[in-house]
């Protein structure tokens, strides 16, 4: 499969920018959103959750009359659930059982404790409140420092200390590197803890069909089959008796991709009662309960020779993963993730680095778009900035030097990614013509020394590994290793196509693009295919959508599964007109042989209600597909993004007065949804970079609870965002898709912090940590040494030398 | 997240509203326009057992000229007066206030009388009226009394009123032709409310300095201060040239405090004060003949 | 009085309904009458996700409690129609102004505001107006482009 076959530019198929299939029903108000499934009887679930970050559970108590099947408490539960362990293989991991509910100890704000029913969300709310909760506040672990500290309280008591996991490595010899190199520079950087902050929140119905002997459970998850395995699983139930959905899910980024408590707890629940139950987390809950992504910490060394070439990396990573290892991802994913993906597109053979996962009485970290690349890519690329500015080098100018180019293609790194294809330096220079380098340096050289204004520029550059397969889950430790996709496609005796896949949906639309594929090889309009996804009962296996692998892993099977169907309709073709199947081709919804044509509804009319017109064909119009990657180490999506900032001297804001984006995902399917990825995850990005944090008070209770104190940016927030594209077919993939969903996300804060940086270079100041706040800016101004002279850098061009500063 | 249950009363008059009130005592809440009430109950940060609803109440919605200015009626809207649908006290003041509160979705409920009684000191009526010396007018069920705007808050979410009184209107004198009014807000996180707010009125003398200024802090304090200390080194000096150098002392004096004793976030917060008051001043705009249709340059 | 009933108009139908008095507009709309376009993302009024028109005024669904919309007249995002309707669609389609589609009813019922009003200017103007309406997947890009589009169809202001 991994042939690539000449796409066939039809305007509709693969390359065709064409609008959604999905987007009437939500412009007419009729998505259907786990909140808006209606079934009769439904009573409505409120969760008791812990107020507090860390503490004894004494004692849970339902107010006196209440029915039993009306609260609900670990005690009610342990007989009905198993309590789900993420396990990994990684050497030392220390596994927890991640609670349905509360059974003991409460070990971060939110955690759930216990289920009250009512009639509707109110009375349910109602009823959660007089719920008796006795807690013992205990000491809290706040902070990774903290947790590392001797004599640290523990999250997990049976613990010796608060570490998750520790991996390290060392490639290469850097201590030589290091004597060689002619400037090393130490800084420690960090990215703070954010949210994913789907605009829906997550939501469960669960209800025992008795018709049909099955438990059905809704979920807004990006991973129904997942949901439906581990459901099975810990109720002890045949994977038959199970059914999962996720109806319209309105975004997840991560948040919807790990199995929570509240899934497994409503689905047993629900084995015990005659009607479904319904809970939709509210914003509230979403702020502590949802996990959240980052809090990554950093000590980074880097070695550079003169000429800009980066000769060694040490880095020493902390990753501050909350409360609980989530299933499947464990609490090691960030910072193995970080460990593997800090070398980012430079030739270094020299790293050395330390990984640790610490836990601490906060929410329990799991993906957040981009996983641990926008904290690695942070680190890295301010390294490279700071490396840069010693050299007295323009920092694009170092990375051209430094980065893997196209000659060297495929190229091993030095954490042992393989990247596949592309020109990395070349993004980095389409991206400052983009931006206007030279144009931004002059407006630089012109600013008036006493305004209270500077302006400046700043790159991220970044590699990411999309769709890859199982062994490259495997190295991680996982116990679910994700990299087969299935997809089913039947065309029915009116010629229409549904294609069926396992992957789900939040907004990528996939309802075009995977319709594309199979456009794609049939020569028909993409609305001739309808792709259904999200209900375990009605499609293939599947993983799921995350890790920017849909396109490719669900296109790839969509892809194998139209070439097989399109064998099966040339063979009944070939009996209709009486020519070899080998003579006969796909074209404008047609099987066109050399004497005569058939339209796809007249030969599936024909198999379908006359199959005695059609002799000697066996099987039906229905075939199922399984893509796996030849190839598993993934495709590398990779770019640049620039920024140009204007910072206020006196106050530390921030102006975005310029975006650019120069990326490479390979063979696009629909430009105009890959430029949405690009731009929406850029968006999010900025929010990283900017504004999104979620803070802890010094007893662990978290600062932001509300989205109305929680900056997520806006509309007026954000500039007018440039993208230029490459276009370099990944060699692994059919037709060179490579992954697109979540690169727009991580650069945005090393390209930001950069611009930032440039623009206070005179006062010495520089930018350490994100969101990169209107108070942090000034700061790190008001901290800086006294200013010195301005300090112009000297743009060598690409592997120039440094000149006399 | 849904209040818990309420009681929910609809008077079509004051006097039945006031009565109301006073027969309901503590368990009960005057709703306005709701907009910052039902977050509140939707959370249940407040769960009163009684809601007196008085946007029903007719004569409290709109606005009328009176000798030397405007009288609003307390449910006018945030939305009616960036509309233009009432008249402009503040010679266009009024109207840039209204204009930057929330979203318009928010403007289209929210009230002018809600936000003065609900005292929150990152909200702009308080602030505005303060530095206009707007009187507002209470009822409650001993009479109806009158005190001046700048009297009404009396703590972050607390004011003057008496648990039976409502704001019936807020009376506000025309600002004259040919005096300068500013405001600038500095929103803070999330972007609705603000990190810093700041109203000046002027006049300028003959060579382009300010005279007769009035300066008002919103978001720095519990209430609405004002900044006399600013105000006097403001005075004499063109707004043109004036940075947050210049006016830094000044606010810091006015709030207080001393730059140099305090820790970075308090530090950096006084800049965000000065730095909005620059803006205040640097985008102020002149009252014109008749308000709100020509408009000056900052001097 | 914790029940109050009312009678309002919604999308053109006219409904009469009692509920409990903590009842938001939202709900009553979602719950009571089946209308499920109005999505519910915070119910702090900070996202817009419930934004409907009440009386032809753009309000938070969840900041209205439904006892005080007696009387009124409320269009939704399903029963948004009209020329201006029509083509914000069309553009928000055309021009990849939706992701997920959870903002999206919210986001059209400001945009048709906008529209109506003759207020969407220049691209800032409309970034401004869209700013009470929180979209975590476009970056806004293509919708401020959508916007722009379907106002410069009518002919501006």
């Amino acid at each position: 499969m991994n042939v690539k076959p000449p796409l066939r530019n039809t305007g509709h198929g693969v390359g065709a920018g064409c609008p959604r299939l999905e987007d009437a029903r939500y412009l007419a108000g009729h998505g259907r959103f786990l909140a808006d499934v209606r079934l009769p009887g439904t009573r409505d679930v409120a969760v008791v959750r812990s107020p507090v970050p860390h503490g004894r559970l004494r004692s849970v108590r339902a107010p006196d009359g209440v029915s039993a099947t009306e609260v609900w408490t670990a005690a009610d539960l342990a007989p009905l659930a198993r309590q789900l362990v993420a396990t990994s293989k990684l050497p030392g991991y220390r596994a927890a059982a991640l609670p349905n509910l509360a059974v003991d100890t409460v070990r971060y704000v939110g955690e759930p404790i216990a289920l009250a029913i009512g009639d509707s969300r109110a009375t349910a709310e109602d009823l959660a409140r007089r719920i008796a909760v006795d807690i013992e506040e205990l000491p809290a672990v706040v902070g990774h420092r903290a947790a590392l500290a001797d004599g640290a309280p523990r999250v997990h008591r049976e613990w010796p200390d608060n570490i998750y996991a520790t991996t390290s490595g060392s490639v290469g010899d850097v201590d030589a590197a290091a004597r060689r190199a002619a400037v090393s520079v130490t800084r420690e950087y960090t990215v703070g803890r954010q949210s994913p902050l789907p605009l829906e929140t997550r939501g469960v119905i669960a209800h025992y069909d008795r018709t049909d002997d099955q438990l059905v459970v809704w979920t807004s998850t990006q991973t129904p089959h997942l949901i439906h395995d581990t459901i099975a699983e810990l109720l002890g139930m045949p994977g038959n008796r199970v059914r999962v959905i996720a109806p319209d899910v309105g975004g997840g980024f991560g948040a919807k991709c790990t199995v929570y408590p509240e899934e497994i707890a409503l689905a047993a629940v629900a084995t015990r009662l005659d009607h479904p139950v319904r809970w939709v987390e509210d914003r509230a809950e979403a702020m502590v309960a949802t996990t959240q992504g980052r809090d990554h910490h950093y000590r980074l060394t880097g070695h550079a020779a003169a000429d800009g070439e980066l000769l060694a990396l040490e880095a020493d990573i902390v990753v501050d993963a909350g409360a609980y290892s989530v299933h499947p991802w464990t609490a090691t994913m960030d910072a193995s993730m970080a460990s593997a993906m800090l070398p980012g597109p430079y030739r270094v053979r020299n790293y050395r680095y330390t990984a640790r996962s610490v836990a601490s009485n906060t929410t329990p970290l799991g993906p957040c778009r981009g996983v641990a690349r926008p904290a690695a890519c942070f680190g890295i690329e301010r390294l490279i900035d700071d490396l840069a500015h010693e050299l007295g080098i323009e920092p694009y100018a170092m990375r051209m030097r430094a980065m893997v180019g196209p000659e060297s293609m495929p190229y091993t790194s030095v954490a042992h990614k393989v990247y596949d294809s592309g020109d990395y330096p070349e993004a980095v220079r389409r991206v400052s013509e983009l931006i206007g380098h030279r144009g931004v340096r002059a407006r630089q050289r012109a600013i008036d020394p006493h305004a209270r204004t500077r302006i400046g520029v700043g790159y991220g550059s970044f590699t990411e590994q999309t769709a890859h397969g199982c062994l490259e889950w495997a190295s991680r430790g996982l116990a679910v290793t994700f990299g087969v996709e299935g997809a089913r496609l039947v065309m029915d005796a009116t010629g229409s196509l549904t294609l069926s896949v396992g992957v789900q949906s939040q907004g990528q639309g996939h309802e075009t693009t995977l319709a594309q594929m199979v456009a794609e090889v049939f020569d028909i309009a993409p609305d001739r295919v309808a792709v259904r996804h999200g209900d375990t009962a009605h499609t293939p296996r599947g993983d799921g959508t995350f890790a920017s692998r849909t396109m490719v892993m669900a296109g790839g099977a969509a892809y194998g599964a139209a070439d097989l169907l399109a064998e099966r309709v040339r063979s009944i073709a070939a009996v209709l007109l009486d020519e070899p199947p080998g003579q006969l081709r796909l074209a404008h919804g047609s099987v066109v042989g050399h004497h005569g044509e058939r339209t796809l509804p007249d030969v599936a009319r024909e198999f379908c209600l006359t199959p005695d017109h059609v002799p000697g064909v066996e099987g039906g119009l229905d075939v199922t597909y399984y893509y796996r990657p030849e190839v598993q180490t993934g495709a590398f999506a990779y770019g640049t993004h620039a920024a140009v900032v204007q910072v206020d001297l006196d106050s530390g804001e921030v102006e975005l007065l310029d975006y650019a984006v120069v990326e490479d995902c390979g063979t696009v399917v629909n430009p105009l949804i890959v430029d949405g990825q690009i731009i929406g995850g850029t968006v999010q990005g900025i929010g990283t970079a900017l504004m999104e944090e979620i803070p802890h008070d010094t007893s662990g209770r978290p600062t932001v609870t509300t989205l109305g104190a929680y900056p997520l940016p806006r509309a007026i927030d954000v500039p007018e965002i440039r993208v230029g594209h490459l276009r370099t077919p990944s060699p692994h993939t059919v037709l060179g898709m490579k992954g697109v969903g979540e690169s727009g996300a991580i650069p945005p804060p090393a390209a930001i912090g950069n611009a930032i940086t440039d623009a206070l270079r005179e006062f010495g100041a520089w930018i350490d940590r994100t969101p990169m706040t209107a108070a942090r800016v000034w700061a790190a101004l008001d901290r800086a040494p006294a200013p010195g002279p301005p300090h112009a850098p000297v743009d060598t061009g690409a592997g120039g030398r440094a000149g006399a500063p | 997240m849904k209040p818990a249950e309420l009681t929910y009363h609809r008077p079509g008059g004051v006097s039945a509203a006031v009565a109301l009130l006073a027969g309901l005592g503590d368990g009960a809440r005057v709703l306005g326009g709701g907009q910052s009430l039902v977050p509140d109950l939707n959370a249940r940060r407040i769960t009163p057992e009684h809601l007196v609803d008085i946007t029903g109440i007719n004569t409290l919605r709109g606005a009328r000229r009176v000798a030397g200015g405007v009288r609003y009626g307390a449910t006018t809207t945030h939305q009616m007066v960036e509309d233009g649908l009432v008249p402009d006290a503040g010679g266009g003041l009024l109207t840039r206030a209204a204009a930057g509160i929330g979203h318009r979705a928010v403007r289209t409920r929210g009230t002018l009388g809600g936000s003065l009684a609900h005292a929150d000191p990152a909200a702009e009526w308080p602030t505005v009226f303060a530095a206009l010396d707007a009187t507002v007018e209470v009822c409650g069920a001993r009479g109806v009394r009158s005190l001046p705007a700048r009297e009404l808050p009396r703590g972050a979410f607390r004011s003057a009123l008496a648990a039976d009184e409502i704001v019936v209107a807020v009376e506000v004198h025309g600002l004259m032709p040919g005096r300068w009014w500013g405001l600038y807000k500095t929103a803070g996180a999330g972007g609705s409310f603000a990190a810093s707010l700041a109203v000046v009125l002027f006049d300028t003398d003959a060579r382009g300095g300010l005279c007769e200024v009035a300066l008002w802090l919103g978001a720095a304090r519990e209430t609405p201060v004002r900044l006399p200390a600013t105000e006097l080194l403001l005075t004499g000096r063109p707004a043109a040239g004036l940075d947050v150098a210049a006016v830094l002392p000044g606010v810091a004096q006015d709030l207080g405090t001393v730059d140099g004793a305090l820790d970075h976030t308090a530090r950096h917060t006084l800049r965000i004060h000065a730095a909005t008051v620059c803006r205040a001043l640097h985008r102020a705009e002149r009252v014109g003949r008749s308000a709100g249709t020509e408009e000056g340059r900052a001097p | 009085m914790n029940q109050v009933s009312l009678r309002l108009r919604v999308n053109g139908t006219e409904h009469t309904v009692t509920v409990p008095a903590r009842t938001s507009l939202a709900d009553l709309l979602r719950d009571r009458l089946g209308l499920t376009g109005t999505h519910l993302g915070c119910e702090e009024g900070v996202c817009g996700a419930c934004t409907v028109l009440v009386d032809e005024l753009p309000l938070r669904g969840c900041l209205a409690l439904a006892a005080t919309c007696d009387g009124a007249e409320v269009v939704t995002g399903e029963g948004l129609a009209g020329a201006d309707a029509d083509r914000l669609r069309a553009a928000f389609s055309r021009e990849g102004a939706l992701q997920c589609g959870f903002c999206t009813p919210g986001m059209l019922i400001t945009a048709y505001d906008l529209v109506r009003r003759h207020a969407a200017g220049s691209p800032e103007d409309i970034r401004t107006a869209l700013s009470g309406n929180l979209c975590r997947c476009t970056g806004y890009q293509a919708i401020v482009r959508a916007v722009a589009s379907a106002a410069g169809e009518t002919g501006g202001p």
